[in-house]
């Protein structure tokens, strides 16, 4: 018959003894349910209001690992503890049947345990701080469920209740205190007295504490109580145990710590230090034990390392992935500004190519910034060559330089400038515009005649006769008003000698001269019928067919008719009235008179005509014809005439019969003049392939621009020149410069010559050709000239300079080389050498390259290290010298046309300066500048700080 | 120069910028797989990993 506990419960079973009394599956007879009954006999001391106290709470306790507590009572002595059956096997069972327990099951387990552990020995009962200790840690008290899971059992009531008498002790699991051994920190490991007696000793499982008295003084006496620390050691003594299959030594000093080959060193650890026999070295909590054993992922140092790895790398990459797009955003911000410069660049080049000057600095500065930078980069070379281009530094020559640009409201008609050349006028529609001509400044506007033929001339600086809207008007520049009003017209003549005015209106059939002072008629003249030539809409365009001109004294008025009629009438006499033409086919003609002579072109369908009256004799004094147009000026400084390309001064040689002759004035080569301007001491003409020059009085050519446009309306002065288009309304305003300042040399300009060179020492210039040489000292005068022999066979000519000694090196085809001596042009050496290559190749070595250059391609650059291939320089030019100055190169060429010019080049061969006429570098930094008109001329190399202070300042 | 070097600036750094971007992808690619085989070697020395929220909500009674 079964036994029943407390009327309640059927022991079904003794499941199990053990040191603090016997385990019994029962049932309870009322729930229907299995339960353990433990059964303990040890006495117990609470006084049962406290103990019914305590067995309320514990019954409270519900976790998933530890059993529920149900009852508590005690009967016959026996205190009996009810609690929940857990279905299972003590994890010591398969230990003693030598099986051990995978390392991931064990750390399972062990949270489960400490997860049991941290909510008992929370505060959250009864009295704070106290938790309850479990006390008796084994794995005999880990029972494992079906579901894999651990239930810790063996629940201690008695402890639970601080019973002082009622410690388990299972030798291996339980801590020092468990033994009165107090390792802690401030008990320094001494052995001290436990307070107590003796425990119960218990099967194997459990020892029997010693008791022991104090025989020294020395020792510490000091209660030990085992409390969470030390389930920690006995939650470490287990894991120990369930990994290695070997109890931990009793001793905790003596246990030997798991093996780091064999289990995971985290592991190891852990345990380790659960085991320390100093309790303050432990885990203070099961809180504590139980975050290591749950972030053990995370603390492993091969993840650690796996995960710095990831980092550094992330970093790595990401440092250059960022450094990649700063560099590309860099990049492309440098390339964007270089763009833009280089843009403005070709904006100076254009508008300097307009005539725009200012405008041309002012876009070349733009591309030179102050500073480069890492954001701002280096100027491109092509800016310099815009500034220096645009400020002339190296154009040494005298001549006319285009100095600025001054746009029209509109295209213009006409252009006159007054007789000293200080003011000049421009009609345009539909107003006549007076400037000054060193400013530009806009002194007067007046209202013209809403037609393209509307004249207006300068009868003197102050003052202009004009086609003006309310008549013929003649203004006072100075007074700003006008002096007199006549009828209205369009085309006007003045005489020489500024007296009159002869002025028609359109196409009307007569003319009125009026006095030039007062504005009085001095004689009007009917045309009989006959009308100046006009265009159909004469708004916008005058042909300027007709010959309309007063003389000198503005007694007889030359003019032109629609009927090809050319009639010299006397303006007070109709009796004196010469008839050259009544009726013709030409239709287009021009002249003027110059004395008492008329000279005249005629042109039409057919051959031009030129001739000439000789208006005192009333006879013709002849002329000529040409297939090509003329273009004719006459006044009282000449008669000049241009066709084709030539442009003569026509005089009149006065005899026993008038002879006609020419002088010639300009030639251009290769283009039909189309206009032409007489000044002071030089000729402006203008060519029809959108070209311009300038001819100085020896009929040399000054200068010459390409500009492709075709300048309808030329004006000249003493120092100024004007051109102006019919269909630009931006006037090209040129100024007379002179580099006296820089003259080195003066020599004749009509010694013909290839070179010029200036000896070492400075002291002398020579000027060179195949045909022979002149040396010239210093101050212009003439050492010596010589003649070479057999120029045809001359195959070279250097100028040698080295030292203080200068020579002139001639080669011929044969091999004969002669040196002379560039002080006196005496022959200094004569040797006969191979002959030599017909190629003509010469190498020259800078810092930084070898230059090859022969005779029929571009001078090919290479690197001087490497050998390779780095540029072509000028490709239809000979290149005769280059010249390393500093970090720049000048480099000499003569052009297919035989000019000279040097190019200034940076260290990447990048054109910084154009540099026309250059002949010679003398000390490694002034340049020589050559000039037909017989001027040897030097600078210096400008900075591109200088060239920006010049810009700045102009 | 400068020129050439606004290019190299910028042609270099697209050039940096794609080659850090594809090695670090190559990386991440090998570091992914290493770090799979680790995780899968630690889960088989210390067991599943620890989902501390959800532990808690799955223990409480």
């Amino acid at each position: 018959m079964s036994e029943i506990i407390a009327s309640t419960y059927e022991i079904v079973a003794r499941i199990g003894a053990g040191g603090g009394g016997v385990v019994y599956l029962a049932n309870h007879l009322r729930l229907g349910k299995r339960v353990v009954l433990k059964a303990d006999k040890r006495k117990i001391t609470t006084r049962p209001e406290l103990l019914r106290r305590e067995v309320d709470i514990l019954k409270d306790l519900s976790h998933p690992y530890i059993p529920q507590v149900y009852d508590f009572f005690v009967e016959n002595d026996v205190v009996y503890t009810v609690m929940d059956y857990i279905e299972g096997e003590s994890l010591d069972n398969p230990l003693k049947r030598g099986e051990r327990y995978p390392q991931a099951q064990v750390i399972k387990w062990a949270r489960q345990l400490l997860e049991a552990l941290q909510y008992l020995h929370s505060p959250i009962h009864g009295n704070p701080p106290k938790g309850y200790v479990h006390s008796d840690i084994k794995p005999a008290n880990l029972m494992r469920r079906p579901n894999n899971d651990i239930c810790l059992i063996d629940f201690n009531i008695a402890l639970a209740l601080g019973e002082e008498n009622v410690i388990g002790c299972s030798a291996g699991y339980a801590s020092p205190e468990h033994y009165g051994l107090d390792f802690s920190t401030d008990g320094a490991g001494t052995a001290t007295i436990a307070r107590g007696t003796d425990t119960v000793a218990r099967g194997d499982e459990t020892v029997t504490l010693a008791v022991n008295s104090s025989s020294s003084s020395s020792m510490r006496k000091r209660a030990v109580l085992p409390d969470v620390r030390s389930d920690i050691y006995s939650v470490g003594a287990t894991l120990y145990h369930l990994l290695s299959g070997q109890r931990p030594s009793r001793s905790a000093l003596e246990v030997v710590p798991l093996s780091t080959q064999e289990f995971s060193p985290q592991i190891v650890h852990i345990i380790s230090k659960s085991m320390n026999p100093n309790p303050d070295l432990r885990y203070q909590t099961a809180e504590e034990m139980l975050y290591d054993l749950n972030h053990l992922h995370e603390n492993d140092p091969r993840l650690i390392k796996w995960k710095k790895g990831r980092h550094v790398a992330a970093g790595a990459f990401g440092a250059f992935l960022v450094a990649g797009v700063a560099c590309a955003f860099l990049g492309l911000r440098r390339m964007q500004i270089s763009e833009s410069w280089l843009k403005m660049a070709e904006y100076s080049r254009t508008a300097l190519s307009e005539g725009d000057t200012v405008a041309a600095i002012d876009y070349a500065l733009q591309a030179i910034p102050e500073k480069s930078s890492l954001f701002v980069p280096p100027y491109p070379a092509e800016a310099q060559l815009a500034l220096t281009d645009a400020l002339g530094v190296y154009d040494l020559s005298d001549g006319f330089k285009t100095d600025r640009a001054l746009e029209l409201p509109a295209a213009p008609f006409k252009l006159a400038a007054s007789p000293q050349g200080s003011r000049f006028a421009a009609v345009y529609a539909f107003e006549a515009a007076v400037f000054e001509m060193e400013d530009q400044e806009k002194i007067a506007s007046l209202p013209i005649q809403e037609s393209a033929l509307s004249d207006c001339l300068f009868v003197d600086e102050d003052r202009i006769v004009y086609a003006g809207a309310d008549g013929v008007s003649v203004y006072d520049l100075e007074k700003g008003e006008a002096v007199w009003t006549g009828e209205a017209a369009t085309t006007l003549a003045l005489s020489a000698d500024a007296s009159r005015v002869a002025a028609v209106d359109r196409d009307a059939e007569r003319v009125v001269v009026y006095q030039a002072s007062d504005g009085q008629v001095v004689a009007e003249r009917s045309f009989d019928g006959k009308h100046l030539p006009v265009a159909a809409n004469d708004i916008f365009a005058d042909p300027e067919d007709a010959l309309f001109a007063l003389n000198a004294d503005g007694t007889l008025l030359a003019a032109s008719f629609s009927d090809g009629a050319l009639m010299i009438l006397d303006v007070e006499d109709p009796e004196g009235d010469m008839i050259l033409f009544d009726e013709s086919q030409y239709r287009h003609f021009e002249g003027g008179f110059c004395g008492k002579y008329l000279a005249f072109a005629a042109g039409g369908t057919g051959d031009a005509l030129f001739g000439m009256v000789d208006t005192m004799e009333a006879s013709y004094l002849g002329g000529f014809e040409s297939q090509d147009a003329f273009h004719l000026k006459a006044g009282e400084d000449g008669i000049y005439l241009a066709t084709g390309s030539l442009l003569e001064r026509v005089e009149v040689k006065e005899g026993a019969e008038a002879q006609i002759e020419e002088q010639e004035l300009a030639y251009a080569e290769n283009a039909y003049l189309t206009g032409f301007a007489i000044g002071q001491d030089y000729i402006l003409t203008s060519m029809e392939d959108g070209s311009f020059a300038f001819y100085d009085s020896g009929a040399h050519l000054s200068s010459l621009e390409a500009v492709d446009v075709a300048y309808d309306f030329l004006e000249i002065t003493a120092d100024h020149a004007i051109l102006g288009s019919r269909n630009d309304p931006v006037l090209r305003l040129m100024k007379l410069e002179g580099h006296e300042d820089a003259q080195l040399l003066k020599y004749d300009a009509r010694y013909v010559h290839d070179e010029a060179r200036i000896s070492a020492d400075g002291k002398t210039a020579m000027l060179f050709s195949n045909f022979g040489f002149r040396i010239y000292d210093m101050d212009g005068s003439l050492v010596t000239e010589v003649e070479i022999p057999d120029p045809d066979t001359i195959y070279d000519q250097q100028f040698r300079k080295e030292d203080d000694e200068s020579y002139l090196e001639v080669i011929w085809y044969d091999g004969t080389v002669r040196c002379y001596s560039a002080q006196d042009g005496t022959v200094v050496s004569e040797e006969t050498r191979e002959a030599p290559d017909k190629d003509l190749e010469e190498e020259f070595t800078t810092d930084r390259y070898r230059i090859a250059s022969s005779l029929h391609d571009a001078p090919q650059v290479y690197d001087l290290k490497s050998g390779k291939f780095v540029a072509s320089l000028e490709a239809d030019s000979y290149l005769t010298y280059v010249t390393q100055v500093g970090e720049y190169l000048i480099t000499e060429y003569i052009s297919t046309s035989g000019d000279r010019y040097g190019i200034l080049l940076d260290e990447d061969l990048q054109k910084l300066a154009y540099l026309p006429n250059l002949c010679d570098v003398m000390d490694g930094e002034t340049l020589v500048f050559d000039y037909e008109s017989g001027n040897l001329r030097q600078s210096r190399l400008y900075s591109i700080r200088e060239l920006v202070t010049l810009g700045e300042k102009y | 120069m400068g020129l050439l070097m606004n290019e190299m600036l910028f042609y270099g750094g697209i050039a940096l910028a794609a080659a850090a971007l594809l090695a670090g992808l190559i990386f991440f690619c090998i570091s992914q797989v290493i770090g799979t085989r680790l995780m899968a070697q630690l889960d088989s020395e210390y067991g599943p990993r620890v989902d501390e929220k959800k532990q808690k909500k799955t223990k409480k009674r």
